[in-house]
């Protein structure tokens, strides 16, 4: 039997092995080859020519973070100090002081809301704006959900010899019992789902749907003849049912493959050491060097996930952003420092390479955590008013949108939905009105007019 | 004055660093800080006395040679020392979805994972003074992280799973000198908060009950004192207070978090990570309070220190270059004048 990655278990999400080798058949790897909309992207000027999106897995603690609280009572304002940044009468926690000396160069909304808190339904809610009035998971599949930002603005742009929308992550992003099901195509289908790709600490590449070309460096990719030779003996190897199947599947995976080689846009040791050492040796660093490389490359979106879970101490969890237990200790030891370092050194190699004019980078996670602290001395889920980090692409620098109440519970003015983050993506990557509702998508969303 | 870092393969266990490939570090510029550091001019050179001036003090110091222990990079916590020094047990992220206890043996450089078996996620070693009883924090399903006690000896487990939820914690442990009870963070249905329990994991007693944030306890070696962070008056800063939670001195002032405590061999002295210079540095301070020194400052990260039983060394978890390695620093003989 063939084993494709991570795709092959998941069946709550109704994504099984089968699922997946059928949704190969309309992998979204070339739909920009053959999208019907070919023609109209290349005539559109727009600032964004590419989307990256941070996804910190999980919500992380915007009290602190990016909207510390250090007049609150105790029960709320946490154990972290508060710095100054370049940003006049604005404070971040201590943890950010990389960012803080870089507030000039990106707005902050501090009004967030989402309209569900669960993971898997705030999380499809945040990266596809849907907005239900029950706020639950629409027919319990992918296909309630209407398509993602990536999947929206990878068909508007539908050109190029690349995946249009790139999720880098060991796989379907979702928690422990399944994926987020807004995170791809939706309704529109799988063919434009995100092309799944993950980077290690070392920047080692692996693609979560080809698990089947074991030791495959991008180097070896770029080798025709080896990369035939190992999907042929992939062939061999499937069994009857999913035969038929194999030919559109080698084929797009050849040719995505041998087309991102020659592009060289996966290989990160063509980078210098000195950036790929600043970027930290962790996943999430390479990560975010390696989505930088597939923007440079002209992916129009990329999406870096901090960890495929959000859970960050049950076992099998990749350590998100889920701290409903020991938040200050974990965001103290680990996640604030290295967001703190990864985002900075990502702003400033996108400026360096003079993209960050071209590129619009968000940061953000499907909700922020309860201002009140718990009875165990930590954070839950609160959706009802969060952070996100805009840069970049027709963003104006150096603003703050919305703000938050005296406890940061609730947005005291300007809430901004998950409709409208996606509106505004799509409208500084050239998407307008018009174009939204020829497709059907995001027709009534409001652009976050503070941002420009 | 930033020196660049050992390169290459170099491992170095107790043995001098070869100056072949492994360049001074600006770890070893140990200097004395007079409550302002961006006050203080200071000189320093590599392995001879040093004379610095500073608007504050006149400052003589001794300074050595920093030293890497491990050259993986991966994202490291909590280094204890062991076996009189000549063994190093941390945590360290392994793989991408397990953090586990990892042996580090001076002598060779050699590494062996403490607790080879299960799938479980560990952090926060700690043993016993006589070597006897393991400390650490296991991820779990029932509970997030039990806290468990491996008795070598009798070859036997004790878990103490916190109560409150499902999501309840409990991380950091220390042993108190004669092996009997373990000190704790506890994120529990009292909030977090410090405890202790005995050596299998019974007779929950707390040492604070506050509404504040409490964390990271360590035991003073003649087992009388607790230093740990606190909120309660701000950001994190360094208490100290008796082993049944009186006698509550606060040790450190910063608008910023002072944070994993742990005290030298001697008792005289604490080692701790702050970030009130805008970045995580190490420091020095006496048990009074007296005597704040700087110990590291580099641009990157330096944290979780742990005294060498000689009291003249600290291993820390140091970033360089975007990798976390352990590192031996010299931290002895600052002398204020």
């Amino acid at each position: 039997m063939l084993r494709i990655g991570n795709f092959r278990a998941v069946d709550c999400a109704g994504v099984t092995r089968r699922a997946f080798l059928q949704a190969g058949a309309t992998l979204p790897f070339l739909q920009g080859l053959q999208g019907p909309d070919q023609a109209r992207a290349a005539d559109e000027i727009h600032p964004a020519k590419s989307v990256m999106l941070i996804w910190l897995n999980g919500g992380p603690s915007h009290l602190d973070l990016f909207d510390p609280k250090p007049e609150a009572p105790v029960e709320f304002r946490g154990p972290f100090g508060t710095i100054g940044t370049r940003t006049a009468g604005i404070r971040f926690s201590e943890l950010l002081p990389q960012l803080a000396d870089r507030s000039d160069r990106f707005s902050l909304v501090r009004s967030n809301i989402n309209h569900h808190g669960g993971h898997r339904q705030a999380g499809s809610i945040g990266m596809c704006g849907y907005e239900a009035s029950d706020g639950g998971e629409p027919n319990g599949s992918p296909q309630g959900y209407p398509p993602s930002f990536g999947s929206i603005l990878a068909r508007h742009r539908g050109d190029g010899d690349l995946p249009s929308f790139i999720s880098l992550a060991r796989g379907p992003i979702g928690d422990l019992d399944g994926p987020m099901l807004g995170q791809g195509g939706g309704h529109w289908g799988p063919r434009y789902n995100p092309f799944l790709m993950s980077c290690n600490a070392e920047g080692e590449l692996s693609l979560p749907g080809l698990e089947l070309l074991a030791g495959m460096t991008p180097r070896r990719m770029t080798d025709r003849r080896l990369l035939l030779s190992e999907l042929d003996q992939l062939r061999r190897r499937l069994d009857v049912s999913d035969f038929e199947k194999w030919d559109t599947v080698q084929q797009q995976a050849y040719t995505l493959l041998t087309s991102l080689g020659k592009k060289s846009a996966l290989d990160l040791s063509r980078e210098s050491q000195a950036t790929r050492d600043s970027y930290g040796y962790t996943s999430f660093g390479q990560s975010c060097l390696l989505g930088c490389r597939l923007v440079e490359s002209g992916v129009p979106f990329v999406q870096v996930n901090w960890s495929q879970v959000v859970e960050v101490l049950f076992p099998n969890s990749d350590y998100g952003w889920d701290t409903h237990s020991d938040n200050f200790g974990l965001l103290a030891d680990w996640h604030g420092p290295l967001l703190d370092r990864v985002l900075s050194v990502l702003l400033d190699d996108l400026e360096q390479r003079g993209l960050l004019e071209t590129t619009l980078v968000v940061a953000m996670g499907e909700f922020g955590r309860t201002p009140r602290i718990n009875n165990i001395g930590s954070r839950d889920h609160w959706q009802h008013c969060y952070f996100s980090l805009w840069a970049g692409g027709g963003v104006k620098s150096g603003r703050i949108v919305g703000a938050s109440d005296a406890r940061g519970e609730h947005p005291d003015c300007d809430p901004v939905t998950p409709e409208m983050v996606g509106t505004t993506m799509m409208h500084l990557a050239g998407m307008g009105q018009q174009a939204r509702a020829e497709l059907g998508v995001l027709e009534d969303g409001q652009v976050i007019e503070g941002l420009l | 004055m930033h020196h660049s870092f050992c390169s290459g393969d170099a491992f170095i266990g107790n043995a001098t660093c070869s100056t072949t490939f492994c360049e001074p570090s600006r770890q070893s510029e140990t200097w004395q800080v007079a409550c302002d550091v961006s006050g203080c001019r200071w000189l320093s050179l590599v392995g001879v006395l040093l004379i610095a001036l500073s608007p504050y003090d006149l400052v003589i110091l001794w300074a050595g040679e920093s030293q890497r222990l491990t050259d993986d990079g991966k994202l490291k916590f909590s280094p204890v020392f062991i076996r009189g020094g000549d063994e190093i047990i941390y945590s360290v992220h392994h793989q991408p979805k397990r953090v586990v206890l990892m042996r580090l043996k001076l002598s060779d450089g050699s590494r062996e994972l403490v607790l080879p078996d299960g799938t479980a996620s560990q952090f926060d070693p700690a043993y016993s003074r006589d070597g006897r009883f393991i400390g650490y924090a296991r991820s779990g399903h029932s509970v997030q992280l039990s806290l468990v006690i491996v008795d070598t000896e009798l070859e036997k487990e004790y878990a103490f799973d916190p109560p409150g939820t499902s999501r309840s914690t409990a991380r950091t442990p220390r042993f108190t000198p004669d092996g009997q009870r373990v000190i704790f963070t506890l994120n529990g249905s009292r909030g977090q908060q410090i405890a202790s329990v005995d050596w299998q994991g019974k007779d929950l007693r707390y040492l604070t009950e506050s509404s504040d944030i409490n964390a990271w306890p360590c035991l003073s070696p003649d087992g009388s004192r607790v230093v740990f962070s606190s909120s309660r008056n701000g950001a994190y800063n360094l208490y100290l207070m008796d082993l049944d939670g009186s006698n509550l001195v606060r040790l450190t002032r910063s608008s910023t978090s002072d944070m994993h405590a742990t005290w030298s061999p001697q008792g005289d002295r604490i080692a701790f990570t702050s970030s009130r210079n805008g970045n995580y540095e190490i420091y020095v301070i006496d048990r009074d309070g007296e005597n704040l020194q700087m110990v590291t400052d580099h641009p990157e990260r330096d944290d979780f220190p742990a005294w060498h039983p000689d009291g003249n060394h600290l291993v820390t978890v140091a970033e360089r270059k975007g990798r976390f390695d352990l590192y031996l620093i010299p931290v002895n003989t600052a002398v204020t004048k």
